[in-house]
């Protein structure tokens, strides 16, 4: 996968496993678009607790990717006690959105170079 | 060892069942998105490990554990580093960061199974003990027994018709009786469970009776109740 991102973890638990690759992949590629959803929703609800356990859930789902950038914001979103408000955090979500639609093509990439 | 998975995130479950299901020891016998989901299969399967999630919406991890009496082993399965102290605090097993990595977490259950032999030579299987009462060993059937009150060096412990006094801790004879049929339900207090005759708010009837239950141990003491 490409600069940003390497799947070295995923690679390392599957053990050979691509059938298990393959099930993580298609999870993350199934998820990351829910996450992304509810942050937005949660962002316009205005709710900041939501927000942060919207994103924390999202760091999970895209653990495996060890795709730093994506990684790096959403610590952002999740971060309690940082002071920032909501109005901040959503000058953030174009580029959140951005980092992971790319992450998805980065996916999709990746399942096409295993032939799945 | 029978294992339960409890974790919100889907990517995060299949993650920790591949390693479950790499290991020959364990053996899964459920999923869970959330710990209120898992209770029930907690009390019928009496897993003897849960991987279980610190920060999940409905409850988190580690006020999960605190509800609990009788408690499975816990190994937490978490981001964030912050937890590792309170956890630890909470008698859990082992700590793992995600994303789990198959080495640590292999570490991790070994000692689970290494501390579950460990206790099962340790825990007393048996409903009887031998109490010197002045010169003598007198036989106690544990089944009898009301409940223990801490006296100095001495414990009284109270039986239907009769009061021993033994020289003896709390904890040295905590770690003598079977952890399913008594509870401590206070620094001074330890009652056998089917012998509870009522529980109104922080006291306890046992016999006839009353002892305080500690504001920290009311939610174990509840739990290990069979409630309708």
């Amino acid at each position: 996968m490409a600069d940003h991102t390497n799947l070295s973890y995923l690679y390392s638990l599957a053990d050979g496993d691509m059938d298990f690759v393959t099930e993580i992949l298609d999870l993350m590629q199934k998820n990351i678009p829910v996450d992304i959803a509810d942050i937005e929703n949660a962002i316009a609800m205005n709710d900041i607790q939501l927000v942060q356990r919207m994103a924390h859930r999202m760091k999970s789902t895209i653990q495996y990717s060890d795709y730093l950038d994506l990684s790096e914001l959403l610590s952002v979103f999740e971060k309690d006690n940082s002071g920032i408000t909501i109005a901040e955090l959503k000058t953030f979500l174009p580029e959140l959105k951005e980092l992971a639609e790319n992450l998805m093509s980065l996916i999709e990439v990746e399942k096409k170079k295993i032939g799945k | 060892m029978k294992c339960i998975i409890i974790d919100d995130n889907e990517v995060a479950r299949a993650a920790v069942k591949h390693c479950v299901e790499k290991t020959p020891f364990l053996t899964l016998t459920g999923v869970f998105t959330n710990p209120i989901e898992a209770l029930e299969a907690i009390k019928k399967e009496r897993p003897d490990l849960l991987l279980l999630d610190v920060e999940m919406p409905e409850m988190s991890g580690i006020d999960f554990i605190k509800t609990f009496h009788d408690i499975p082993q816990v190994i937490l399965i978490t981001s964030k580093k912050d937890y590792a102290a309170e956890a630890f605090d909470f008698n859990v097993t082992d700590y793992i960061l995600k994303p789990v990595e198959y080495p640590r977490f292999l570490k991790a259950v070994t000692k689970a199974k290494e501390m579950q032999e460990s206790l099962k030579q340790e825990t007393p299987e048996s409903n009887e003990l031998f109490i010197k009462v002045t010169n003598k060993f007198v036989h106690l059937n544990l089944k009898d027994v009301l409940m223990i009150e801490a006296l100095a060096d001495y414990v009284n412990i109270y039986v239907e018709k009769h009061r021993y006094t033994v020289l003896s801790t709390m904890k040295a004879i905590e770690d003598k009786l079977p952890k399913k049929d008594f509870i401590r339900v206070h620094r001074s207090y330890i009652v056998r469970i089917d012998k509870i005759k009522e529980i109104d708010d922080n006291t306890i009837s046992v016999g006839d009776q009353n002892v305080p239950i500690s504001r920290n141990m009311k939610d174990p003491v509840m739990s290990a109740l069979n409630k309708l």
